[in-house]
């Protein structure tokens, strides 16, 4: 039982990485200005409100929207939720640890507008996922998005320095790395049935 | 604060009239939607039956066989849907078919929906498209022939389970289908390794079909008499036999085959002898043709020679090994029995790393292998070589030809 | 800005996918197929319009503190329906947007598109705004789709075409291959806009705007 939630949430961690496999949550890396410990920060604040997503949102679709028939309401309800989730988050982070506060600003539409976190939500439905299930994926999924923005933190600061073709600079040349990046990631299929086997 | 409430005021508005927006739309388009879904879903059964409206899922009999997966009833009683799952020794997955059968036992469609040999089957499972369960005229699929072979299996597996518990209707199996089905017992000469009659259609005054085996071992020709359809076959030394469709002795038109077909022993005799002599070991040697030897093995001629110390019997053999090619090779034994001598006419295509499975070195370690042996002490497994299979199959059938012939000759004597 | 000017800033000037590098993630993911993207493009115009509208005709109802729930609330609306009425009059356009259909609802394009022009000018304004952004975002798809197919899968819009079948880059139509197109034609446009897309992106970004 472990074992195949452990998969699920590694299947989102490597795989099925929700930025470099999925496309979800990309437009976080064109930031070019976010430093290495603030990506920490913020990957971890992510995964904190996708797993506090799912908690809520499953409960719900399995509890209320299905059985009343309220699919149709299942978005709405869901942006609206994950906004609310932000934004509680954003005010424990502004009483609890200020200065995170006045590192990240004002985060909480970021954290909303990432479409990985809606995505996580909505994927856990589609695939039919239970709720442990749905629990793990989201933590895969933070987890891969954290993953995925220090990595590629890692690469900005390489192409900081670099000097580009002319009209490469800035976002077309963080996309080639992104490429190549996904490639890395591209590489990962099939070691989901072994990894814990 | 006027601001304020206005603004929650609005987008209080604005929640109930979102809502109300996509609840109505809600309301008019599930049904449609649901509708789609629907449809997709039964797209796949459409697809194996065509005229099928709806498709439910019911409980496999007790009498399933182990490739039937799913079982699906076409809803307004039209017949079955079945999905089925084989595995053919070739490929290393495997094949995912569905199959859609009247309750005419008629079949409506076939799909493959998974399949993993290298050679596509292309439009081969169309071909069984309107055949019954006696899949009367399906051909198996050269090049893919353990695959087909599965795949017909599957196919007939379905029927009988079907036919079995009564929810359709039998075929009726066409005198060519049910000679087929006879001929790997009574004529094995015709038959490659994997059981199917290699036969080539030609023509015969006084029988309605007549053919002739692609490895010069003989005749086959179907006539009618008063007791029904005889079956006759006649091997490469002219001995006739003949059966009924259910395979037993009958009395038949055996001198209208001697005089229909040519002894093909003797057409093919200078070849033969050569291949006899070079096998014999002595190219001046005195052979006597043989005649009339009643063995319906892949043999297509013979030769006694008689020494001082022992008489000796060659046999040629023709085979069908890898792709249906033919092998030619002649095998000597003496007068108890015991192989002399192996020749192979076409070279063996077995390869160096078969050879090490059997602790051999190379070919010619393996056909010494058969030196010495008769039919008591031998074993299929000196022949076979996994991985080359066909091929050694070619080898162990050609050594039971020899065995059998060997008999045949002795019991005339 | 006049209104020539007004619908076509959002075609090239500032075209959202490739200038104001916005909503990447649909971008990417549907364009391994001409037809999806084309259906993905329509489809956003549909929202970016209605939600436009909508906004800018609401705009002095609703305060400046509570403009962002608003606005999320009314283009989530319209993608819910537009959502709805694609499945049931379009199932095969919903079957193959899937799941990147819904996150336009939190994409930058639209966000943006709402807050700051919607918001902040009229409604015919707005609407020629929506109109222009949304054929950009369709044209944009729709070159990046068309590199991605014809090269990388050797068909068009599902159909095989008999020459590039043989000899496709299947790493262009895989998910790594979205990457490196849309870098490339980010790329080809700035050289014909001549103007590198950092200063573009930059600029937005001192204004503050939420680049999501």
């Amino acid at each position: 039982m472990l074992k195949s939630l452990l998969v699920i949430m590694m299947s989102s961690v490597l795989v099925n990485n929700y930025v470099f496999s999925r496309y979800m949550g990309f437009d976080r890396m064109f930031d070019t200005s976010k430093k290495a410990k603030k990506v920490g920060s913020f990957g971890l604040l992510v995964t904190v409100v996708m797993v506090l997503a799912a908690l809520v949102t499953w409960p719900l679709n399995a509890f209320v929207m299905e059985p009343l028939g309220l699919n149709f309401l299942q978005t709405v309800c869901f942006v609206f939720i994950i906004a609310g989730i932000s934004f509680l988050a954003e005010i424990v982070i502004k009483k609890c640890f200020p200065a995170l506060y006045t590192e990240l600003g004002n985060v909480w539409p970021l954290i909303l507008c990432n479409s990985a976190v809606l995505g996580v939500t909505l994927s856990n439905i589609s695939a039919g996922y239970g709720f442990g299930e749905s629990v793990f994926s989201s933590l895969g999924c933070g987890l891969g998005f954290l993953l995925a923005m220090w990595m590629f933190g890692g690469v900005k600061d390489r192409l900081e320095i670099a000097v580009p073709p002319k009209y490469f600079k800035g976002i077309p040349i963080l996309l080639i790395s992104a490429f190549i990046v996904s490639l890395a990631f591209y590489g990962f299929g099939g070691i989901i049935e072994t990894i814990f086997a | 604060m006027k601001n304020n409430v206005k603004s929650v005021v609005t987008l209080t508005a604005l929640c109930v009239v979102v809502t109300g927006v996509l609840a109505v739309t809600n309301y008019f388009t599930a049904p449609k939607i649901e509708e789609n879904k629907k449809a997709a879903a039964n797209a796949a059964f459409v697809e194996v039956m065509p005229e099928g409206t709806g498709f439910e899922e019911v409980e496999l009999p007790a009498n399933a066989p182990a490739t039937v997966t799913n079982l699906y009833r076409e809803t307004s009683g039209q017949g079955y849907v079945a999905k089925l799952v084989t595995t053919s020794q070739y490929s290393s997955g495997d094949m995912g078919i569905t199959v859609g059968i009247g309750t005419d036992g008629v079949i409506k469609g076939v799909a493959i929906t998974s399949y993993n040999e290298t050679k596509d089957f292309g439009d081969y499972p169309y071909s069984y498209v309107g055949a019954d369960s006696a899949l009367n005229d399906i051909d198996v699929f050269a090049g893919a022939t353990y695959s087909s072979m599965a795949f017909k299996n599957a196919i007939l597996d379905t029927f009988n389970m079907l036919i079995a518990n009564g929810d359709v209707s039998e075929g009726q199996k066409s005198a060519e289908t049910l000679m087929a089905e006879l001929l790997p017992t009574v004529f094995p000469g015709s038959c490659n390794g994997s059981g199917l009659p290699q036969l080539v259609e030609t023509e015969a005054a006084g029988f309605t079909k007549a053919y002739a085996t692609g490895n010069d071992t003989g005749f086959v020709a179907l006539s009618e008499s008063d007791a029904g359809t005889v079956v006759s076959v006649m091997n490469a030394f002219g001995a006739v036999k003949c059966y009924d469709l259910e395979g037993n002795e009958v009395a038949g038109p055996v001198d209208e085959m001697k005089a229909a077909f040519k002894v093909l022993a003797d057409e093919n005799k200078d070849a033969n002898l050569s291949n006899a002599l070079k096998a014999y070991g002595d190219e001046a040697a005195e052979m006597t043709a043989l005649e009339n030897v009643p063995a319906f093995g892949s043999v297509t001629g013979g030769f006694s020679v008689t020494t001082e110390e022992n008489t000796y019997y060659i046999f040629n053999i023709k085979t069908f090994g890898y792709m249906n090619e033919l092998m030619e090779m002649a095998v000597v034994l003496d007068s108890e029995g015991k192989v002399v001598n192996y020749r192979t006419v076409t070279d063996l295509i077995l390869h160096g790393e078969y050879f090490t499975e059997h602790g051999l070195d190379d070919k010619e370690a393996y056909l010494s292998q058969f030196k010495g042996v008769d039919e008591g002490s031998y074993s299929d497994e000196t022949a076979i070589v996994t991985g080359a299979t066909f091929t050694s199959d070619a080898v162990n059938d050609s050594i039971h030809s020899a065995f059998d012939a060997f008999k045949a000759v002795k019991e005339a004597e | 800005m006049n209104k020539t000017a007004i619908f076509l800033k959002g075609i090239i000037k500032e075209n959202p996918v490739l200038v104001l590098v916005l909503g990447a993630c649909p971008t990417l993911a549907v364009t391994t197929n001409v037809l999806a993207a084309l259906y993905m493009g329509i489809a956003v115009l549909a929202v970016l319009v209605c939600s436009n509208l909508c906004i800018s005709a609401l705009k002095n109802l609703i305060g400046d503190n509570l403009k962002f729930v608003a606005n999320i609330l009314i283009i989530t609306g319209f993608v819910s329906l537009v959502q709805m009425l694609m499945g049931a009059f379009l199932p095969k356009a919903s079957d193959m947007l899937g799941i990147y259909f819904t996150l336009i609802a939190v994409n930058g394009v639209l966000l943006c598109e709402a807050g700051d022009f919607a918001r902040n000018n009229k409604v015919v304004d707005s609407v020629l705004s929506a109109l222009g952004t949304g054929i950009g975002f369709t044209c944009a798809l729709f070159v990046i789709a068309l590199v991605r197919e014809i090269f990388g899968n050797g068909t068009f819009a599902g159909i095989e075409i008999p020459f590039l079948a043989d000899y496709k880059i299947s790493l262009l139509n895989a998910t790594p291959g979205g990457f490196l197109v849309l870098g490339l034609v980010m790329a080809l446009l700035s050289a014909i806009n001549k103007k590198p897309v950092e200063e573009i992106c930059f600029e937005n970004q001192k204004e503050g705007e939420v680049n999501a």
